[in-house]
C-alpha cells in the first residue's frame, strides 16, 4: 500500500515537475535558448501571486491571473530588450546573461521580501484530499497534474493549429527562411518568451501552493526542470511530461527509502538515463 | 591499390547517397568525380574520411580495412580532405591553422613541422596571408586554406571537394597548376568538381555519379561524351 | 621553391618581453609581502590569488576549450572535503593533504566527465551543475566530517603542519596568523603554477589544438585532433586546479559546510564575473578581473545583495556590449599581450597585419545561429560555366547560338520567356539570311514554312483593300529586271517567314547542335574582368538567382536591351519617334488579294498617315487568312485605349469592307525608333540585333541584320576561344558592323519619310471633311494639266518606294573595313548603278564573296556553298597551285582550317559558265581569301613571289597574331 501511495505521489509530483519543465522546453525548442534563471523566474512568479494575495487582497485565482499577465509582459520585454541580443552562434552570452539574471532576481527578491520562507494559501484547498479506494491523494497535487496536462494540450493546440503556432514552428525549424517569408524572428521570440513566462507563472503558482518557497530556491527547481526535460527527451512536450513523472517517481521512491535521499535519487536516475539513453526516453528531434 | 571501396552503401531513409559503390584508386592516380547536385559525391568523401559510417560495404586503405576506424585515425593513416564549404579555425591565423593540421594530422612538434608548413603555404599561395586570422579570408582564400590544411596532414590520398567553384579563369589555371604540382610529387588524388575543364586538365580517370551510383567510369573524354553523362547534364535543371 | 630556413616563428612581443620580467618581480614582491604587510592585506591578497587560480582554470575550460561549466564548485568542494578528510582522519600534513585532495578531485573528474560530456552546449552547463549538486548531496552524507552541518578544522592540525612553526618564528606570528601566511604562500605558488602551466600549455601544440577545437570542433577532428582527449585533459586539469584551490581555501577558513564548500555563488558566479569582465579567452583577463572584483567587493561589501545584483548586471552588460572583456578590448586596440600565444610567421613575403585594426570578419556562408535580425544573402543555386553566354533567343541570339554550336563552341542561351517569338514580327528573310540558314542546314526547313518570292511582290498602294488602287509596285525582286538581279546575286531566294516560325527552326537547330537553352531565365546583371564574364540570372521557375560564368557574353536581348544598358553603350538617335499599333486578325481576304498576291498592302486614307510607319499597312502573315495590320497613333498622346471593337473598326477601315467576318486575335503597341549604338561591345560583352540598332520594320532589314551580326561575330569568337586568333580580332566586330547598323537605321527611317509625298500628292494631308478629301483624291483623275502633273508625281513617288522594297544594294552589299580586311591597293570599284537599289558583286576586300554557279562532280554548287562553314577558303585558278601549298603551310602554322579551292577545267570544281573567271576579278594564278563569314578579306591578282609568306602575312594580320 505504501508503495502504491508512493507511486501515486511520485506521479503527481511529476506533474509539478512537468509544469516546471514545460517553459524551459518551450524556449529551448523555439530559440535554442537555455534560461539559467528559469527557476528564479518561477520563484518570481510565486512572489507575484503572493503580492496579489497579500498586498492587493485579491483571491488566489485573481492574483494568479494578474501574475500571469505581469509575467507575460515581463517575458516579452526581457526577450525584446535583452535576450534577443544574446542569440547567435556563441553559447556563452545567453548562458552568462541568464546566469546574471538569476543572481539579480535572487538578490532582488531577497532585498524585497527578505529570506523568510513563504507560502501561498489557497483557502484551505491544500488540505483537501480525495479518496481513491484505499489511497488518498491530495487535491492540490491532482490539480497540479491536471493543470500540467491542460497546459501541454493548450500549447500543442497553439503550435499545431494556429497561425502563431505555425510561425513558432517555422522560426524554430528554419529561422532564415521564416524571415524571408516575412516572419519577424525577433517578434516571434519575444512572443514565445512571453508565453513561456505565463507557463512559468502557472508553475510558480503551484510551486508556492504546494510547498514553501523563498528567494533562493530557484536554482534547485531549475535543476529539476532540466532533469525532467533531459529524461523525457527533447522535442515533445508529452515527452517532458513523461520525464517529469519519471523524476517525480524517482524522488518519491527515494524519499520513501530515506527522506534525505529524495533529490539525490532524482539526480541518480537522471545520470543513469544520461549514461544509458543520452537522448532521453522519448526523444523526437535532434534538439 | 591505395584505396578500395567495396560494395559501399549508405542511405538516409529514402535518400540513397551511395548505392553499392565499387571503386579502386591506384597509388599516384588522379581520379575525377562528377555528378549533379545530390548525386552523393560529398557523401562518398564522407565515407572515405570516416565522418559517415556506411550501412554496408568496406573501405580499404592500402589493403587494410579501415571501415570501422574513426576519422582521426584515418587522417593519421594518410587520408587528407578538403571540405566543400570551408571550415577554417576562424580565430587562428592561417599559419596556425596549418600548423594544427600538420602537428596532429601527421605528427610532430611545432618546430619539426615548421619548414613543411612554410613550403605548403608557399605552394598554395597563402604565404602572404600567413599571419591573417582565418576569419578575415575571402571565400576563395578559405578554399585554398582547406586544401592547405589537407596537405599539411601529410596525406597519401588527397580528397578535394569542389575547390574550383567561384574562381576566375586565371585563378582556376593557378589552381590547376598547384594540383598538378601536388600530383607530380606522387600524391594520389580524388577530385570532385563541377568546373569540368579544370578537372580534365589533371585527372587520368573520371567517374560519374548519379543518385549514389557510378554511371560511367573511364577515360575522361569518353566519360564526358558518354550518353549517360550527357543525359544527366543536359537534363539537369 | 622556397628557402624555408629564412622563416621563423615568433611568439613573444616587445611588450611581453618587458612585461614578463616585470611580472616576475611582482611575484617576488608578493612572496615577500608577509614580511611587511598586515594580516588583513595578506588575506585580501589570498582572496585575489585564489580567485585568479579558480578563474584561470575556468578560463582554460570555457574560454579556450569551449566547455562552459557551471559546476566547478564540485571540485572546490571535493578538494576541500578531501583535504579535511586527509588531514583530520588520516593525519596527513595539511599541505600534503591539499595535494592529495587535488589529485583525488582530479580523479573524480574523470568519471564525471564521461557522464556530462554526453551533453552539449547549454545542457552541458546545467549537467555540470547537477553533478555539483550530486557531489554536495553525497559529501553531505559524510558523517565523520559533520554531515550536513559541517565541521571545523582542529587547531592542532594547523599547529603541527610544516612551515607554520618556521613562519611563526621568522615572522613572529601567532599560529592562526602563521597558518594564514603559509596558506598565502601556497596559493601564491599555486597561482604562479596555474598561470605558468596555462601559458606553457597554450604555447604548446596541444594548446593550439584546444583553440582549434573551440573554433570548429568538427574541422579539428578532421585534421587529426583527438577532440575527446583534449577536452578531457582540459577538464581534468581545471578540476585539479579547482580542487587544490578548494583545499587551501578551506584550510585557511578552518571550517566547512556542504553549502559553503559547494556554493555556486562563491566558486562559480564570482569566477564567471571575474573571467567575463576581465576578458575571457585571454590569460591576462582573469588576473585583471580578479583585481576588479576584489575592488568592487571591498567597496560594496556592506551591501551584500546589491553587490551581487550589480555584479550580475555588470557581467551581463559586458557580455552583451564588450564580450571580449577589458583585456580583450586592450588587446584588440593595442595588440598588447603579457602572455602572447599567437604564433607569427616571420620571413620574406609574410607580412604581419596590424592586429589592432578591426579585421573585417567575413561570415561563413552557413548560417548557424538564429540571431533575430540576421539576413542571409541569397546563396547562388549553382554556377554554370560555358564559353559563351547568349542573352536572348531572337534572330540574333538564336543565330549566334546555332553558329557557335556548329563551330563547336560551348554556349548557353538564356531567354526570359518560356518560348520563342509569339508574334509574327519580322518576316522578310533576305538572301543573305537564307545563305546562313543554308550553311546551317536548315534552309529547306525554312523554305517549307515560308511564303515564296512570287507571292510577296505585288506591293499595292490603295485607299483600302476593297477600295481604289492608287498604284502598284513589283517588289522583292518580282519585277523581271529585278528578278534577274536577285537570281544572280545568290543561290538562295528571298522569302517571307514570320518570326514565330523562323525562331523555332534556328533555335531548334542550335539546341540540336549543343546549345544549352534555358528558358524562363532572365538576365539580371553582369560583371566582367580580364578573363571572364559572370552574369547573374534569375530562374523564374524556381525563383532563384544563380550565376553563369563565361568567357564571353552576347547581349541579344532586343530593343530594350538590359545588357546594352548595363554596358553603358553610347547610343545615338532617339527612341519613340512615332507610335504604332499592331492588330493581328483572321479573315479570308483572298478576294481582295489573290489576284495581286503580296506580303504588304499600303493603305492611304485620311488618318492612316498619322504616326506609325507612314501609312496604314495590311501585312500578310499566312496567305490569305492571317493578317497583321499596322496603324499609327501620335506618340506624344501615348497608346490609346484599344478595345477589340476599336481594333476591328480600324481593320475594317483599312480593308474597306464592313461585312466580311473578321476576328481580332491580338493587339500590341510599339514605337518607331531611330537609334543605334556607337559601339557594339565593351570588353568581353558583345551586343547585336535590336539591342544595338533600333528602327522601324521598313525595308525588312531588322532580323536580317541581326542574323548577320551573329554571323560576323561567331567565327571570330571561335578562333579567339581556340587560341588561334588574338583578342583584337573581336574588335573588328565593332568596326565592321557598327556602320551597317547605323546605315540601316537611317535607311529604314528614311523609308517612312518617303510616304509623305504620296499623301500630299493625293491631297490627304490637307485639312477638310471626308468629302473634301474624296474630292481632292478624285481630282487627279481629271484631264487637266494640274491633274496630269499630279499623276506624274504620284507615279514618281510610288516608284521611289523601290528604295524600301527593292533595296538590293542595302540588303546584300555590305562591305567591311577593318583589321580583318586587307586592302589590296585598288580603289573601290565604281557603282555603275544606284548602290542602294542595286547589288554590285565584287571581290574587293571587304565585300561579300560573289555568288557564281560552279560545278563539283556534276552537281551545281555555288561559290558561297564552298565558303563559310567556320573555315577560311582560298579560291584560285589552275595556275595558282602555289597557293595550295601556301594554304597547307598556313593551315599548319596557324592551326586553323584553310581550304584551298582551285577552280578550272579538270579541277574538282569547274567554272561551268566561265562566270567565276569574271567574278573573281583576279587572274587565274591569283587568289581570293574568304573569311568564315563569306566576306573577302584578302586577294592577290597573281601568284606572289612567295605565296606562303604572302598568305601567312595576311593570316597573321587577320588573326591579329603579331
Amino acid at each position: 500500500m505504501i508503495w502504491v501511495d508512493t507511486i501515486v505521489q511520485g506521479i503527481m509530483l511529476g506533474g509539478l515537475y512537468a509544469l516546471f519543465a514545460t517553459g524551459l522546453s518551450l524556449i529551448f525548442g523555439i530559440m535554442r535558448l537555455v534560461n539559467l534563471a528559469h527557476g528564479d523566474f518561477m520563484v518570481l512568479g510565486a512572489f507575484a501571486v503572493l503580492v496579489g494575495v497579500e498586498s492587493l487582497g485579491l483571491g488566489i485565482i485573481a492574483s494568479a491571473i494578474l501574475a500571469g499577465a505581469f509575467m507575460f509582459v515581463l517575458g516579452y520585454a526581457l526577450q525584446h530588450l535583452l535576450l534577443n541580443r544574446t542569440l547567435g552562434k556563441d553559447l556563452l552570452p545567453p548562458l552568462l546573461v541568464t546566469f546574471g539574471l538569476s543572481i539579480i532576481i535572487q538578490n532582488g527578491l531577497l532585498e524585497g521580501f527578505s529570506a523568510d520562507t513563504q507560502r501561498l494559501k489557497a483557502g484551505g484547498f491544500e488540505e483537501v484530499s480525495v479518496q481513491f479506494g484505499a489511497i488518498s491523494v491530495g487535491a492540490m497535487p491532482i490539480l497540479t497534474f491536471c493543470s500540467a496536462v491542460v497546459v501541454i494540450l493548450l500549447l500543442n493546440w497553439l503550435f499545431y493549429r494556429t497561425e502563431t503556432g505555425r510561425a513558432f514552428r517555422a522560426t524554430s525549424d528554419d529561422p532564415v527562411t521564416a524571415q524571408l517569408m516575412g516572419i519577424d524572428n525577433n517578434r516571434i521570440f519575444s512572443l514565445a518568451m512571453a508565453l513561456a513566462m505565463v507557463v512559468v507563472a502557472i508553475a510558480g503558482l503551484y510551486l508556492g501552493a504546494r510547498a514553501t518557497f523563498d528567494p533562493l530556491i530557484g536554482p534547485s527547481r531549475l535543476i529539476f526542470a532540466f532533469e525532467a526535460v533531459i529524461i523525457g527527451g527533447l522535442g515533445s512536450l508529452w515527452g517532458t511530461l513523461a520525464g517529469g513523472v519519471v523524476l517525480g517517481l524517482a524522488q518519491a521512491i527515494g524519499a520513501q527509502v530515506n527522506p534525505e535521499w529524495q533529490t539525490l535519487a532524482g539526480h541518480i536516475v537522471f545520470l543513469a538515463v544520461l549514461i544509458v539513453k543520452p537522448r532521453g526516453l522519448f526523444p523526437r528531434t535532434a534538439g | 591499390m591505395l584505396l578500395e571501396l567495396k560494395n559501399l552503401s549508405k542511405a538516409f531513409g529514402a535518400v540513397v547517397v551511395a548505392a553499392d559503390v565499387n571503386l579502386a584508386v591506384d597509388e599516384g592516380e588522379a581520379l575525377g568525380v562528377i555528378g549533379p547536385n545530390g548525386a552523393g559525391k560529398s557523401s562518398i568523401f564522407n565515407l572515405i574520411s570516416g565522418t559517415l559510417a556506411p550501412d554496408s560495404g568496406t573501405v580499404q586503405l592500402d589493403g587494410e580495412d579501415i571501415t570501422r576506424e574513426p576519422p582521426r585515425r584515418r587522417v593519421l593513416a594518410g587520408i587528407g580532405r578538403s571540405h566543400q564549404v570551408p571550415q577554417p579555425f576562424e580565430h587562428l591565423t592561417v599559419f596556425e591553422n596549418t600548423v594544427v593540421a600538420a602537428c596532429f594530422g601527421s605528427g610532430g612538434t611545432e618546430e619539426a613541422v615548421r619548414d613543411r608548413v612554410v613550403e605548403i603555404l608557399y605552394s598554395t599561395k597563402l604565404l602572404p596571408k600567413a599571419n591573417l586570422p582565418a576569419g578575415a579570408l575571402t571565400l576563395l582564400e578559405r578554399k585554398r586554406l582547406e586544401m592547405t590544411r589537407a596537405l599539411a596532414t601529410g596525406p597519401r590520398l588527397l580528397l578535394l571537394d569542389e575547390i574550383a567553384g567561384g574562381l576566375t579563369e586565371g585563378e582556376c589555371q593557378e589552381l590547376v597548376a598547384t594540383v598538378q604540382d601536388i600530383r607530380s610529387q606522387g600524391m594520389t588524388i580524388i577530385w570532385i568538381e563541377h568546373v569540368t575543364h579544370a578537372l580534365l586538365a589533371v585527372i587520368d580517370r573520371l567517374v560519374a555519379l548519379d543518385f549514389g551510383k557510378i554511371i560511367a567510369e573511364g577515360a575522361p573524354r569518353e566519360v564526358m561524351n558518354s550518353d549517360a553523362v550527357q543525359r544527366i547534364y543536359m537534363g539537369v535543371d | 621553391m622556397i628557402d624555408s630556413a629564412k622563416y621563423s616563428v615568433e611568439n613573444s612581443t616587445r611588450a611581453s618581453r618587458i612585461a614578463l620580467p616585470v611580472l616576475a618581480l611582482v611575484v617576488v614582491a608578493l612572496a615577500l609581502a608577509p614580511l611587511a604587510a598586515p594580516r588583513s592585506v595578506i588575506l585580501d591578497l589570498f582572496f585575489v590569488l585564489y580567485l585568479i587560480v579558480l578563474a584561470q582554470c575556468w578560463n582554460l575550460l570555457a574560454g579556450y576549450g569551449g566547455l562552459v561549466s557551471v559546476g566547478q564548485q564540485a571540485y572546490v568542494g571535493a578538494g576541500a572535503y578531501f583535504t579535511y578528510g586527509a588531514s583530520i582522519l588520516l593525519g596527513l600534513d595539511p599541505l600534503a593533504a591539499v595535494v592529495v585532495a587535488g589529485i583525488a578531485g582530479a580523479a573524480l573528474s574523470i568519471p564525471t566527465a564521461l557522464v556530462v560530456f554526453r551533453l552539449q552546449g547549454a545542457y552541458f552547463a546545467i549537467g555540470t551543475w547537477v553533478a555539483a549538486e550530486v557531489y554536495r548531496l553525497i559529501f553531505a552524507q559524510w558523517k565523520d566530517l559533520g554531515g550536513g552541518t559541517g565541521t571545523s578544522l582542529p587547531s592542532s592540525v594547523a599547529k603541527g603542519m610544516a612551515g607554520v612553526s618556521w613562519t611563526k618564528s621568522v615572522l613572529d606570528l601567532k599560529t592562526s596568523a602563521a597558518r594564514d601566511v603559509v596558506s598565502y604562500w601556497f596559493i601564491l605558488a599555486l597561482a604562479v603554477l596555474v598561470v605558468g602551466a596555462s601559458y606553457w600549455f597554450l604555447r604548446s601544440r596541444r594548446g593550439l589544438a584546444l583553440s582549434a577545437i573551440r573554433d570548429n570542433q568538427a574541422a579539428a577532428e578532421s585534421v587529426g585532433v583527438d577532440v575527446v582527449r583534449s577536452k578531457m585533459a582540459v577538464y581534468v586539469f581545471a578540476s585539479f586546479g579547482a580542487a587544490l584551490a578548494g583545499g587551501i581555501i578551506f584550510f585557511q577558513k578552518a571550517s566547512i559546510t556542504p553549502d559553503s564548500a559547494f556554493s555556486v555563488i562563491e566558486w562559480t558566479a564570482f569566477v564567471f564575473f571575474v573571467v567575463v569582465i576581465g576578458g575571457i579567452g585571454t590569460l591576462e583577463g582573469p588576473i585583471i578581473g580578479a583585481i576588479i572584483l576584489f575592488a568592487l567587493q571591498n567597496w560594496l561589501s556592506d551591501y551584500a545583495t546589491w553587490y551581487l545584483i550589480l555584479l550580475g548586471a555588470v557581467a551581463s552588460a559586458v557580455m552583451l556590449v564588450a564580450p571580449k572583456g577589458i583585456w580583450g578590448f586592450v588587446q584588440a586596440k593595442y595588440d598588447f599581450s603579457i602572455f602572447p600565444t599567437r604564433r607569427r610567421l616571420i620571413g620574406p613575403d609574410t607580412p604581419v597585419p596590424d592586429y589592432t585594426r578591426p579585421v573585417q570578419e567575413l561570415a561563413t556562408p552557413e548560417p548557424v545561429g538564429i540571431r533575430g535580425s540576421d539576413i542571409r544573402l541569397e546563396e547562388p543555386m549553382f554556377d554554370i560555366e560555358t564559353d559563351v553566354l547568349i542573352v536572348g533567343s531572337g534572330p540574333a541570339g538564336g543565330s549566334a547560338a546555332a553558329l557557335l554550336s556548329a563551330y563547336g563552341v560551348p554556349n548557353v542561351m538564356i531567354e526570359k520567356y518560356s518560348w520563342l517569338a509569339n508574334t509574327p514580327r519580322a518576316h522578310i528573310t533576305n538572301q543573305r539570311t537564307m545563305e546562313i540558314l543554308r550553311e546551317l542546314g536548315i534552309e529547306e526547313d525554312a523554305i517549307a514554312k515560308s511564303v515564296p518570292q512570287e507571292l510577296m511582290g505585288n506591293n499595292v498602294f490603295c485607299t483600302s483593300l476593297a477600295g481604289e488602287e492608287i498604284g502598284r509596285l513589283l517588289t522583292w525582286g518580282n519585277h523581271p529586271s529585278r528578278r534577274a538581279d536577285y537570281d544572280l546575286a545568290s543561290p538562295c531566294r528571298i522569302c517571307d517567314i514570320p518570326q514565330t516560325l523562323f525562331e523555332p527552326i534556328v533555335v531548334g537547330k542550335a539546341m540540336e547542335m549543343g546549345t544549352i537553352a534555358r528558358f524562363k531565365t532572365e538576365y539580371v546583371s553582369h560583371s566582367q574582368d580580364a578573363s571572364s564574364v559572370v552574369a547573374t540570372v534569375r530562374d523564374r521557375v524556381a525563383d532563384q538567382t544563380y550565376r553563369i560564368r563565361s568567357k564571353y557574353m552576347i547581349g541579344a536581348d532586343g530593343a530594350k536591351s538590359a545588357v546594352a544598358e548595363h554596358l553603358g553603350l553610347p547610343m545615338e538617335g532617339r527612341m519613340g519617334i512615332e507610335g504604332s499599333m499592331n492588330i493581328e486578325f483572321e479573315a479570308d481576304l483572298s478576294r481582295y488579294v489573290a489576284h495581286r498576291p503580296s506580303v504588304l498592302y499600303w493603305v492611304f486614307q485620311p488618318g492612316s498617315n498619322i504616326g506609325g510607319i507612314g501609312a496604314g499597312v495590311i501585312r500578310m502573315v499566312r496567305p490569305w487568312s492571317k493578317w497583321l495590320s499596322i496603324y499609327g497613333y501620335l506618340v506624344e498622346d501615348g497608346p490609346p485605349e484599344l478595345t477589340d471593337a476599336d481594333a476591328e473598326r480600324i481593320v475594317r477601315q483599312l480593308v474597306g469592307d464592313d461585312e466580311i467576318p473578321i476576328k481580332i486575335t491580338r493587339k500590341s503597341f510599339w514605337t518607331v525608333n531611330n537609334m543605334s549604338a556607337r559601339r557594339f561591345s565593351k570588353g568581353r560583352v558583345f551586343c547585336m540585333g535590336d539591342a544595338v540598332h533600333r528602327h522601324p520594320p521598313s525595308n525588312g532589314l531588322g532580323s536580317n541584320t541581326s542574323v548577320q551580326d551573329a554571323y560576323n561575330l561567331s567565327w571570330k569568337l571561335k578562333l579567339v576561344l581556340d587560341g588561334k586568333a588574338g583578342e583584337s580580332l573581336l574588335d573588328t566586330y565593332n568596326e565592321e558592323r557598327q556602320p551597317i547598323g547605323r546605315q540601316i537605321v537611317a535607311r529604314a527611317n528614311k523609308s517612312i519619310d518617303d510616304y509623305r509625298p504620296i499623301f500630299e500628292t493625293l491631297g490627304l494631308t490637307d485639312p477638310g471633311s471626308p468629302e473634301d478629301i474624296k474630292r481632292r483624291m478624285e481630282a487627279r483623275k481629271q484631264p487637266t494639266i494640274e491633274a496630269e502633273a499630279r499623276r506624274k508625281a504620284l507615279n514618281r513617288y510610288i516608284r521611289r518606294k523601290s528604295y524600301e522594297f527593292n533595296c538590293h544594294g542595302v540588303e546584300l552589299g555590305q562591305r567591311y573595313a577593318s583589321q580583318a580586311v586587307i586592302p589590296d591597293g585598288t580603289p573601290e570599284p565604281e557603282f555603275a548603278r544606284d548602290r542602294e537599289l542595286y547589288y554590285h558583286p565584287t571581290t574587293w576586300p571587304g565585300a561579300h564573296l560573289p555568288h557564281v554557279w560552279v560545278e563539283a562532280r556534276k552537281k551545281k554548287v555555288s561559290t558561297i556553298d564552298l565558303a563559310g562553314r567556320g573555315r577560311f577558303t582560298l579560291f584560285t585558278g589552275i595556275s595558282g597551285s602555289g597557293w595550295v601549298e601556301a594554304g597547307a603551310r598556313a593551315q599548319a602554322e596557324f592551326g586553323i582550317e584553310i581550304r584551298v579551292i582551285q577552280i578550272g577545267p579538270g579541277c574538282e570544281i569547274s567554272d561551268t559558265f566561265g562566270d567565276w573567271a569574271l567574278a573573281s576579278e583576279v587572274g587565274d594564278s591569283g587568289c581570293v581569301l574568304v573569311r568564315p563569314d563569306c566576306h573577302v578579306s584578302w586577294r592577290r591578282r597573281e601568284l606572289a613571289a612567295n605565296p606562303s609568306e604572302a598568305l601567312a602575312g595576311a593570316m597573321r594580320q587577320i588573326l591579329a597574331k603579331r
